[in-house]
């Protein structure tokens, strides 16, 4: 079939004109870009929920493992005539006369390197060990040696474990622990992990109980368990995923917070003395210690200038010089109470704490008699604030 | 003559490789050469859902886009596929509506738009022959016929010999010829 030109011409042109005009609306470009938006949302969302639904999948394999694993732990009781200092302990639970219990994963090479009125000291090897102390707030120290470590006890609930390769972990139970290492000292209180991102060392409820004496103990496995089963508890990535690392200040707030005061102290000024980028917050963080829970106002006031000094325009500048007052106002110091008057007047004259200094100082001037002053200062001072001493003496 | 979708290099916007265009830089840029494509090949009724599949390939594997052709080129490529697997997904489905006894079975009816209502049967005629093309051909002859795009540029963009295009235009405009004169027949035998 030959193809004249003026066939095809007339193809094309009738082939334009069923197809009509090409052209899109103006609100094509608009209807077409948001369904493409949903779409690509949906999309994201449902990627999101496979994510999540595959990490759960995973989290129940693990835990599932983890579960068959910790059933391999003896819970025999160690014999008391094997238990001496220098003495291999293998695996089963060990009671000492210090009211301490130690649960001893199989593959764990744990020495016990002395039980008397200095302390209790364990040298862990390897492999993973349950530790339950009673508390002995002044008794004699209860210490795990590691490799580059030693974990200190007061009293608490906690693991330690040391990898093949010599890495240690300790995770926390109850109460805190103190991880003392050459570059210093940790505190792993109540839920936390050292390292903080490490694996979890236990995550059976049953062992913990097992090792505070909660739970009865078993009968002696007839078939000990394989080492690499007690020791090599499977890694539970999930659980500590989108876990934040703490800081050590947030370490500190938390010991703060649960009520150690004393270790929550120590290691607030520990992060002070260091050039970290907490230094400020710590160093606040002491002086309101001392001031509202230990109630020593010199101490906190000798804190508080050493802020002063060291932030000069710091955060807590003007929460210090709030502190300062009312240290000087507890101690009567009429003379540090007009100088931080002052200063705090000259820099912040429009702030809302100024009326504290206002009235401290009109008090000051209404003793000595000088009315105008007081006036001048009481003026800025809401009326129902202001003491009937001050009125009565300047009206 | 209504605007065509020929890319030239005048419209393509600049693109450097150091930095690769955004996905909305795209939209914003493409969007017309991609909706007339589609409403061309596959008729203007999809154009729509077919805009939005392209754009959602372009966006999945625009991180792949190097520049190492044109980006019209790479956007060509990715409506033909697209438009292609909707047109064989058409066929399959009346096909099997045929089969079931749900259907006339004819081949796509394209959607007529005649400017001059007196050709409205004609431009249905051809409208059924087009939809009866193999998609190879029909996409030959729409993009040379009516877009204006020569053999070797429909060859390079596709990725073909250009003998290859020049025989499946034959092949198609013999096919739409034969259509025509059936019916100018049937047109005959009836009076």
């Amino acid at each position: 079939m030959s193809e004249s030109r003026s066939d095809v011409a007339e193809l094309g042109r009738a082939l334009d004109d069923i197809l009509g005009d090409p052209d899109p609306s103006s609100s094509a470009r608009f209807r077409v870009r948001d369904q493409i938006s949903r779409r690509l949302e949906r999309s994201t969302r449902w990627r999101r929920t496979a994510g999540l639904l595959a990490v759960a999948a995973a989290f129940g394999v693990c835990a599932i493992a983890i579960a068959l694993s910790s059933r391999s732990v003896s819970h025999a009781p160690i014999p008391a005539e094997v238990v001496h200092a220098g003495a291999s302990l293998g695996p089963g639970i060990l009671e000492l006369p210090s009211r301490a219990r130690v649960e001893i994963h199989a593959g764990a090479d744990l020495r016990l390197l002395g039980d008397d009125a200095d302390g209790t000291r364990f040298e862990l090897a390897r492999g993973v060990v349950l530790v339950h102390v009673d508390p002995r707030p002044t008794g004699p120290r209860f210490v795990i040696e590691v490799p580059n470590a030693s974990v200190e006890v007061v009293g608490t609930t906690f693991a330690v474990g040391v990898s093949d390769a010599g890495e240690t972990r300790v995770q926390g139970r109850d109460g805190t622990v103190a991880v003392v290492t050459k570059t210093g000292r940790t505190f792993v209180r109540s839920g936390d992990r050292w390292p903080a991102d490490a694996p979890l060392l236990v995550t059976n409820d049953d062992a913990w109980r097992t090792v505070s004496g909660t739970a009865s103990t078993e009968p002696v496995d007839a078939k000990p368990p394989t080492p690499a089963a007690a020791v090599e508890h499977p890694p539970a990535r999930a659980v500590t995923r989108g876990k934040r690392v703490l800081s050590q200040f947030e370490q500190a707030k938390r010991l703060e917070e649960d009520g150690d005061i004393a270790a929550a102290l120590v290691a607030y000024k520990q992060i002070a003395t260091a050039d970290s980028t907490e230094a400020e917050d710590a160093l606040y963080a002491v002086g309101r210690i001392e001031l509202h829970r230990q109630r020593e106002p010199a101490t906190a006031l000798a804190t508080f200038f050493a802020y002063r000094r060291r932030f000069p325009s710091g955060r807590y500048a003007r929460a210090v010089d709030v502190h300062v007052l009312d240290i000087a106002i507890a101690n009567n110091d009429r003379e540090l109470i007009e100088q931080e008057a002052a200063r705090f007047l000259a820099d912040h004259s429009d702030d809302p704490r100024a009326a504290r200094f206002r009235l401290a100082r009109a008090s000051l001037r209404a003793e000595r008699g000088d009315c105008a002053a007081a006036r001048a200062d009481l003026a800025h001072v809401p009326k129902p604030s202001i003491p009937a001493a001050v009125l009565q003496r300047c009206p | 003559m209504l605007p065509r979708a020929t890319p030239t290099r005048g419209r393509t916007p600049p693109f450097s490789e150091r930095t690769p265009p955004s996905f909305d830089d795209v939209y914003a840029a493409h969007f017309g050469y991609v909706f007339r494509l589609a409403a061309r090949l596959a008729g203007r009724g999809d154009a729509e859902d077919l805009t939005q599949e392209v754009f959602l390939v372009v966006h999945r594997r625009l991180a792949e886009f190097r520049g190492d052709a044109e980006l019209t080129t790479w956007l060509f490529q990715i409506v033909y596929r697209v438009v292609g697997a909707h047109v064989r997904r058409s066929r399959v489905r009346r096909w099997l509506a045929a089969a079931l006894g749900r259907d006339h079975g004819d081949a796509q009816v394209w959607p007529v738009g005649p400017r001059n209502l007196e050709r409205a049967e004609q431009a249905q005629w051809l409208a059924r022959a087009l939809g009866k093309l193999s998609w190879e051909k029909r996409a030959a002859v729409i993009l040379h016929e009516v877009e204006g795009w020569t053999c070797p540029q429909i060859a390079e963009r596709l990725g073909v010999p250009v003998q290859t295009v020049y025989t499946r235009l034959h092949h198609a405009r013999r096919d739409l010829a034969r259509a025509m004169s059936f019916r100018v027949a049937s047109e005959v035998t009836d009076e």
